[in-house]
């Protein structure tokens, strides 16, 4: 058997891992869409592991959900990035500061 | 009865727009509609008066348009008719046709003759408001409009530095007294909650004793509300602290003195006191403080009258002089002798204004009595007039004038005012005494005329004088019984006893009291004073050396054009600059205004390095406020 | 110690690894295969926990799908592969801290609040048969059945907005333009010419 702490422990690095990768990364926006995957995979953990804890099926059907969004979102992000590189020839987070105030 | 009223009101303000209107067109049109308008209101309150007596109506009090309507208060527009207010209307209207009709051919030189009539027609429109209100309200807009058409009138040669100058002092100081008066409106709107009069009237009785506290002290309510009231009235009427922009005035043609300066709108302060008697009998201090007031304006401001030389300005202090015999028959509660002086004020006066203005044209535009002499054989027409308007305003006896003016003096005596008394009657002596340094320094010595064989003047400036000349001498005994008995203004003013007491006892008719004025010593001192003159001025048989600092104070009116001219802008240019520097530019602009500005500038300046722009950033600072929310979660639980 | 648990502990160990190999390398294809990679070994972890559809899903969909289109991304752009900047130094120190702190926070958490702490994950829920994918599908396609199909037009919706955004119109083709073709008027397709001499 193994614990559910073990499952969730494991959830939360990955977590963490992710969110250091966000503002780690200092030279590519691909990478930080690759962080934002992670970041789902460790939630996705936390869905199958709690439902398993609770004896619902939900949760796995929520995973499910997940993954259709994330494909769509994924999609959707890398086409962003296409357009982006085309209008300014970079995908460097280092240059991307119009916010700047 | 409303109905007409309104046509006697409304006419000249048609007359107005129309003139606006047709302001380009040719001169006979405008002075067609002016003229006509004017005559309207004139035949209408004519025959209102004779319908009022006739018929014996009661005083009508009557809203036309109620154009403010709440539980609270409603202002609305209203007429109220009766006996004083009619006369008045009469006596304005009548003035303002003969005026308009002078001004035909005294103006015809203009280049903007049109923008007199709409300016003329205006004032009289402004002034039937004042007089025929029904209450405060209505009083104050035509008191402003008043104000605003002589502000345009005295200023109408707007290329003359001077004029422009005397506008602007005339408005200035008719603001001073405005404030006054807005004062006492509010006070007024407080207290009773109503602006009609006779609403007003019906409700002061309960008030009388009440106190208005103002910083701790308190104050008599009612006495507040007729002294801040008689602010006003003293601006409009040129009393003593106020008065001092009336002679300036002069600047504006001479029909408009005539019309304005003399006989209409000084008088306006006069009649709104006269109007608001049922207040001003019960304030029994205030009354005395308009009896002083009154007097000593008489007093003095007629001593500086003999020492100016300009006609016009001669004829301006004695204005001031007149009104204030009328504002001492105020003070005295002798409401109705007030008015009856301010009638036949208004037609000697205007006389006299139209001959001056008549000498003025003919001696193109010489307006220093040294330089004209020696014009009673070119002017035949004006030097009668004239002089029937200075016998009226001397008080020879039998003119309109004697009776009037007279019957002030001999009732303030009557009633032991000793001080005022004494006044008034130094003030018959100085009124002879000017009167006759005008008349006979300009009808007679030495001719300074350069076209001896040109007629007198246009007939349109003789007809007035000949038509003025009539009431100037004859209204005073024709109205005389009826005024002083009561019948004629019974219903409109109040304390009808004093003057009836003075009356049964003192006058008991015209006829006894003219026989009786022989005996008096107003008499003495008027012939003395025609003596005196006669030697002094006519026959030049010895000098009287005035001591210098007399003249000094005499010539600078009391210090009043100084204080006005130099005194006070200086002491308001140091204010206002004191003002300009410390409160406007340092504390309001620097440091409310610029201040704020430059705040937010340096607060943005530093808020916005916040956005770095990055992401990783923005992450950062999720993430930490994240771990800070779990470890806030984590210390409570 | 189970088999079972052996399992879980090679392959999260692996799972680690490869995730922070995706954040750290310098090279994106090289951080995409690493995912692919993680993505593989949580697919084997949740088989572990009973969710076979889910893994095989995560799989098929994730490697197979979105882990290739991030590859076709990363070789449709030019991206050069610059070494790690001194920004990246810098803040490593504070990643690392961030990364502990919120591991003890989350972990002393669970650890202190949660109840049956020692609960196993590993369990087959039961609705209709002992198949998990069986079971998912009858939940998805009965109680969930519009949920199911708001995913199906979210997934659309990707496909268009994706469409939409990186579509560039070549200016040297051709088109048709349908508003144009139906609101001509029968004036503009038929010119009658008068007045020529034959």
């Amino acid at each position: 058997m193994i614990p559910i702490s073990y499952y969730l422990i494991l959830s939360t690095i990955i977590f963490a891992i992710s969110i250091a990768g966000i503002f780690l990364n200092r030279k590519n926006i691909l990478v930080l869409l690759m962080s934002l995957e992670l970041m789902f995979l460790s939630v996705n953990f936390n869905l199958i592991t709690l439902g398993n804890y609770l004896g619902d099926l939900t949760g796995q059907v929520f995973v499910f959900f997940v993954l259709t969004v994330v494909a769509a979102e994924s999609a959707i992000g890398l086409a962003l990035l296409i357009v982006l590189f085309r209008n300014k020839k970079t995908i460097d987070v280092d240059d991307l500061s119009e916010l700047k105030g | 009865m409303i109905y007409l009223a309104l046509i006697l009101l409304l006419a000249p303000l048609v007359g107005t727009l129309l003139l606006l209107y047709t302001q380009n067109n040719s001169k006979r049109l405008s002075i067609f509609i002016s003229n006509s308008s004017i005559l309207i209101s004139f035949f209408v309150s004519i025959y209102l008066l004779f319908l009022y007596f006739s018929c014996n109506y009661l005083p009508v009090s009557q809203d036309v348009l109620v154009f403010a309507d709440t539980k609270l208060y409603s202002l609305s527009f209203g007429l109220y008719i009766d006996s004083l207010s009619l006369v008045m209307s009469t006596v304005v209207t009548s003035v303002s046709f003969l005026v308009h009709y002078y001004s035909i051919s005294y103006m015809k030189d203009e280049s903007s003759f049109n923008r007199f009539f709409i300016y003329t027609n205006f004032f009289t429109f402004s002034m039937l408001l004042i007089v025929l209100s029904n209450n405060f309200f209505q009083l104050f807009i035509g008191w402003e409009l008043v104000g605003l058409s002589s502000y345009l009138l005295i200023g109408f040669w707007t290329s003359k530095e001077s004029a422009i100058k005397a506008n602007y002092k005339a408005f200035l100081v008719n603001r001073v007294g405005d404030i006054g008066l807005l004062l006492g409106l509010c006070l007024v709107f407080v207290t009773y909650g109503t602006t009609n009069y006779t609403e007003v009237f019906n409700l002061k009785d309960t008030i009388n004793n009440s106190e208005l506290d103002i910083f701790g002290t308190s104050f008599n309510l009612l006495s507040s509300i007729c002294l801040l009231l008689f602010v006003g009235a003293m601006a409009k009427s040129a009393q003593v602290p106020l008065h001092f922009w009336l002679p300036d005035s002069m600047e504006g043609p001479t029909p408009i003195s005539a019309l304005i300066h003399a006989a209409t709108m000084v008088t306006a302060g006069i009649y709104m006191v006269a109007r608001l008697s049922p207040l001003y009998v019960l304030a029994e201090d205030v009354s005395i403080f308009i009896l002083y007031v009154g007097s000593v304006t008489a007093f003095f401001l007629g001593l500086v009258s003999l020492v100016q030389n300009d006609i016009k300005r001669i004829i301006a202090y004695s204005t001031i002089s007149q009104l204030g015999y009328m504002t001492a028959a105020l003070g005295a509660s002798l409401y109705s002798l007030a008015i009856f002086h301010l009638i036949t004020h208004a037609f000697f006066k205007a006389l006299l204004f139209l001959c001056a203005g008549s000498i003025i044209i003919k001696c193109h535009h010489e307006q220093d009595i040294r330089k004209i002499g020696g014009l009673r054989k070119f002017m035949p027409i004006t030097y009668l007039a004239f002089l029937y308007a200075s016998l009226s305003l001397i008080g020879f006896p039998l003119t309109s004038g004697f009776y009037s003016k007279e019957v002030i003096i001999d009732a303030i005596g009557y009633y032991n005012h000793t001080i005022p008394y004494t006044m008034l009657l130094a003030g018959i002596f100085i009124t002879t005494l000017y009167t006759s340094k005008i008349f006979f320094k300009v009808f007679f010595g030495e001719c300074t005329l350069h076209d001896r064989n040109e007629k007198e003047n246009d007939k349109e400036m003789l007809v007035p004088l000949f038509i003025l000349t009539a009431p100037s001498v004859f209204l005073g005994l024709f109205i005389f019984d009826s005024l002083l008995s009561g019948t004629l203004f019974g219903a409109s003013l109040m304390s009808n006893t004093v003057v009836l007491d003075f009356y049964n006892n003192y006058v008991i008719n015209s006829l006894y009291f003219f026989l009786h004025s022989f005996m008096t010593i107003n008499f003495f001192i008027l012939l003395i004073a025609l003596i005196f003159s006669y030697y002094y001025y006519y026959k030049k048989s010895f000098n009287i050396s005035i001591p210098n600092i007399l003249s000094t104070i005499l010539k600078n009116e009391y210090g009043f054009n100084n204080l006005s001219t130099k005194f006070i802008p200086k002491f308001q240019n140091l204010l206002t600059k004191y003002l300009w520097k410390n409160i406007d530019i340092l504390t309001i602009d620097n440091g409310i205004i610029n201040n704020t500005s430059l705040m937010f500038d340096k607060i943005s300046n530093t808020v916005r390095k916040f956005q770095t722009g990055y992401i990783y950033h923005y992450s950062l600072t999720i993430i930490s406020a994240l771990i800070l929310a779990l470890l806030i979660i984590r210390i409570r639980y | 110690m189970n088999i079972e648990l052996i399992t879980f502990f090679i392959f999260s160990l692996l799972l680690v690894f490869t995730c922070l190999k995706v954040i750290t390398s310098s090279n994106p294809v090289l951080s995409a295969v690493n995912l692919v990679f993680s993505f593989f070994l949580s697919a084997v972890l949740w088989l572990l926990l009973g969710a076979e559809f889910l893994s095989i899903i995560l799989i098929l969909v994730y490697v197979g799908a979105v882990m290739v289109l991030f590859l076709f991304v990363v070789m449709m752009l030019d991206i050069n592969i610059a070494k790690k900047s001194a920004a990246y130094i810098n803040y490593l120190p504070l990643g690392i801290g961030i990364f502990l702190a919120f591991n003890a926070l989350v972990i002393f958490f669970f650890v202190n609040t949660f109840e049956n702490i020692d609960y196993n994950a590993v369990k087959n829920i039961e609705i209709i048969s002992t198949s998990n994918t069986e079971n998912l599908g009858y939940l998805l396609f009965t109680k969930y059945l519009v949920e199911f199909e708001i995913a199906g037009l979210i997934l659309l919706l990707g496909i268009i907005s994706a469409i939409i955004l990186t579509y560039k119109k070549n200016p040297k083709n051709k088109y048709q333009n349908p508003t144009s073709q139906i609101s001509v008027s029968k004036k503009d397709r038929l010119k009658v010419i008068t007045g020529l001499k034959e």
